[in-house]
């Protein structure tokens, strides 16, 4: 069953640390995404994989993974996927 | 047109004050009687009269003379004095332990922020939190300033249901991030919504009536009802937003700056524009309505206000001021002009002190609206109340005005103009001052004013004049204070007050009949 958007046990603060260390890293969506899932997998007990329910998202399906989640919000971490 | 009664030959017309507000919508013989054609620089402090207002009094400097305000809070926290905080055009963050000194003494909150983005303030958890879209979202407890990088730069915070919003990122103009509920500092990662995504538009303010998060684009509001998974609907597809910094709650309402007037917002119906009267000023060539954004409102006593610029400015020229509680029989609030030189404002209370402060639009220097003064910061400013054209019910016929009769307090001029001619028709110094050292025993007979007196004065004029259609305008330029009296039963208490004020008026003129 997919979490609620806000129950992701991650916080921005950890990502944008992620993405401080990955910044200079391959230009590459794919690359990233591996990072993050790799990233997400260290927490015990969460599943790297797991599905957000974006069911008040109109633009996405009713749920959406964490990872699509945060690349599609690199934007407000100062980051961008060209980066 | 004031109500008569008439003979064959005698009209008695009693004016029905000015309650009704301005109306620069209608044909100005299209008036109610009780709206005027022009009303600036007082304010409609008790029902039927006019009232011209205090002044704005100057309270010290921030800065050198060429920074700004950009956006103003007060920062209430239990048990504490409040804080005033501004964002400054030089980049800097201050506040103020004690807005009522003067000098108003500034202290730093921070330094080398934007110099053009202006902050937008919210209190939860004993913290002011701050956010402009270009600086890091930050917090400031009274003494302490912490950044938080990772959180979302947004330029428009609202606190919703324990949760801290935020919106207003250029890159993605519709999404709208929820922090961690209970908690503003912490932002999950997958804590954001698009609320239309790629309608072209872009959030220009957040709001709340306590039941949802109001997410307010340039051409529609729509709002979010569950902040559990953030689903959300549109609820106006035809009026939305054109300030965060607009938005007012006022008696249980929330009303806002919308490109096509003044807005009621209706909760899950399509929002009500209060503003008809008005309309025309919501024209390109009178609003510069690409400023609309940084239009600014205020609350005070009965009214609220908006700080709006006139084409050719950038920051506002001119203050709306709306009274919904004047609410008329035709389910219609009046609106009045203020034209106080101050762009932003903020709304002070502590113990015994409720205080508006503004902050100058043309310099740097900080001011106390609706101050016990005359002048704003030292300036005179005139007030002006101007009738639509009278005719008496006999629009077709000259009279001729014999007396005419005005209720009232302080001193003004009154000037005639008739059928609908701008020049000047008749002058009359109305004078109904009151003398304070009445009844003084120690005086001597011809020494100070003698006799009987009181707050509230009838005086008769005569015109000797004939018109078709007549125009009164009430109007001066003087820096003097008066005072207006409020029974509380048996005790009257005399509250300060602008320098004159106008409730009623009576004509009395003769039918002569059609004149070329």
């Amino acid at each position: 069953m997919a979490m609620n958007p806000r129950d992701v046990p991650y916080t921005r603060e950890e990502v944008y640390e992620w993405l401080l260390e990955y910044n200079g890293r391959i230009r590459d969506t794919k690359k990233l995404r591996e990072y993050l899932e790799q990233k997400l997998s260290e927490k015990e007990g969460f599943d790297p994989a797991a599905m957000v329910n974006t069911t008040g998202h109109d633009n996405l399906p009713n749920e959406t993974s964490v990872v699509d989640m945060i690349i599609m919000d690199l934007d407000s971490y100062g980051f961008d996927k060209r980066d | 047109m004031a109500s008569t009664s008439a003979t064959d030959k005698t009209i008695v017309a009693k004016g029905q004050g000015f309650e009704g507000g301005v109306n620069i919508r209608d044909a100005i013989t299209q008036l109610n009687p009780n709206e005027c054609r022009r009303l600036e620089n007082g304010v409609l402090d008790e029902r039927g009269g006019f009232s011209k207002r205090l002044g704005c009094k100057g309270k010290g400097t921030f800065g050198v003379a060429t920074d700004r305000v950009l956006s103003s809070y007060t920062f209430y926290k239990a048990g504490s004095v409040p804080q005033v905080i501004i964002h400054v055009s030089d980049g800097r963050v201050l506040y103020t332990n004690d807005p009522t000194a003067d000098p108003v003494v500034w202290s730093v909150v921070a330094t080398g922020q934007s110099t053009t983005e202006p902050f937008s303030f919210e209190t939860f958890n004993s913290k002011c939190y701050m956010g402009n879209g270009v600086n890091d979202y930050a917090s400031w407890d009274g003494t302490t300033r912490v950044a938080y990088p990772s959180a979302p730069k947004g330029k428009y915070l609202r606190l919703y249901k324990d949760t801290m919003w935020i919106s207003g990122i250029a890159a993605t103009p519709d999404r709208v991030w929820s922090s961690a509920p209970g908690d503003a500092e912490t932002f999950p990662i997958s804590g954001w919504v698009d609320i239309a995504k790629g309608d072209g538009d872009q959030v220009m303010a957040l709001a709340t009536d306590g039941l949802y998060l109001i997410v307010g684009k340039r051409n529609r509001a729509m709002v979010i009802y569950d902040p559990v998974t953030f689903a959300n609907r549109v609820v106006d597809f035809e009026k939305g937003f054109e300030s965060h910094f607009g938005v007012a709650q006022f008696e249980g309402a929330i009303f806002y700056v919308t490109r096509r007037g003044i807005c009621m917002w209706l909760g899950d119906s399509p929002s009500r524009v209060v503003s008809g009267k008005i309309d025309p000023l919501f024209d390109p060539n009178i609003l510069n309505l690409g400023a609309l954004n940084r239009s600014w409102a205020y609350t005070y006593e009965n009214r609220i206000g908006w700080a709006l610029a006139e084409i050719g400015s950038q920051t506002p020229t001119f203050q709306l001021e709306y009274y919904p509680r004047l609410m008329g029989k035709d389910n219609q609030a009046p609106f009045a002009f203020q034209r106080m030189p101050a762009a932003n404002f903020t709304r002070w209370r502590y113990q015994a002190n409720e205080l508006l402060f503004a902050f100058h639009s043309g310099n740097n220097k900080v001011l106390q609206a609706f101050s016990d003064v005359g002048t704003d910061d030292g300036q005179v400013f005139t007030t002006i109340a101007e009738t639509g054209a009278l005719d008496f019910d006999r629009p077709t016929v000259t009279k001729y005005l014999r007396y005419m009769r005005m209720l009232g307090r302080g001193q003004f001029n009154l000037l005639m103009l008739r059928n609908f001619r701008i020049d000047i028709y008749k002058t009359f110094v109305v004078d109904m001052v009151s003398s304070l050292d009445a009844w003084n025993p120690t005086d001597l007979w011809g020494e100070g004013s003698w006799g009987p007196n009181v707050l509230l004065k009838e005086v008769r004029v005569h015109p000797d004049g004939y018109v078709r259609f007549l125009t009164l305008r009430f109007t001066d330029s003087d820096p003097d204070t008066g005072s207006k009296n409020v029974p509380v039963g048996s005790a009257d208490y005399l509250l300060p007050a602008g320098e004159w004020a106008i409730y009623g008026y009576n004509l009395d003129a003769t039918i002569l009949g059609v004149r070329d």
